[in-house]
């Protein structure tokens, strides 16, 4: 398999997070756990549009669950704009 | 179905809530049904990423979630002099949010060339329009696409 090499910087946060998860997941290499990722997202971006978007449904629940609706939260940015 | 989405039905996408399936289904219409159409301005990119912001979403989730909206046959339309002139008018006669008034501007613009049937929406103050714009919540498409499937 003819394999190409990506560059790619990332913050201190990022790349301390990345030892870590790395440590912690048992990847042999970091590198190892960044072409993890990168396949995962990948796959992600593949899949068909409907499970896709269900799919991003429950990524954006699970990194930042909240309890307002989509309502709610459009009626709030309109509210903004009043007060400017 | 021709319909105009407004940004509280396009957040929807991106949050678990009892009619959020339905809006999945509604975009799997648009891209795959010939007789389904949708469209947006613009500007509801903003007011989805404002939401999204205010809902706690990471700068990176907001991003996938933006690409993600362009990347279904959802049209995007641009925010024209003509628009804003028509927009400026209907927030001299009607007690109504400058956003929402983009909105129905947006749609009755559209509406001649593209033949729209409503505005989807969910936002309850959108009913101050309804002599201007006709406005269909996601039960009410839901109900006319079981109509259709059951014929």
């Amino acid at each position: 398999m003819e394999a190409v090499s990506v560059s790619a910087k990332l913050s201190r946060r990022e790349a301390e997070l990345l030892e870590r998860l790395t440590r912690e997941y048992g990847f042999i290499s970091k590198s190892e756990a960044v072409r993890s990722a990168v396949r995962l997202y990948l796959n992600l971006l593949e899949l068909n549009p409907k499970d896709r978007l269900r799919m991003l449904q429950l990524i954006n629940e699970l990194i930042a669950p909240s309890a307002k609706s989509s309502s709610a939260l459009i009626e709030e940015g309109h509210r903004e704009e009043d007060e400017l | 179905m021709r319909l105009y989405l407004e940004p509280s039905v396009l957040v929807k996408l991106f949050k678990r809530e009892p009619d959020s399936g339905k809006m999945i289904e509604l975009v799997a219409a648009i891209d795959n049904r010939r007789d389904w159409f949708g469209c947006t301005s613009r500007w509801s990119l903003l007011e989805v990423a404002r939401a999204l912001k205010k809902d706690g979403k990471p700068k990176e989730l907001i991003e996938l979630n933006l690409k993600e909206l362009g990347r279904h046959k959802i049209s995007f339309i641009d925010v024209t002099r003509s628009v804003l002139s028509d927009c400026q008018d209907l927030l001299a006669s009607h007690d109504i949010y400058a956003s929402d008034a983009l909105h129905a501007a947006t749609f009755a613009s559209t509406t001649r060339t593209k033949r729209l049937d409503a505005i989807l929406s969910d936002d309850v103050h959108f009913k101050r329009l309804s002599g201007i714009v006709k406005v269909l919540t996601l039960n009410q498409v839901s109900a006319q696409t079981a109509d259709f499937e059951s014929r």
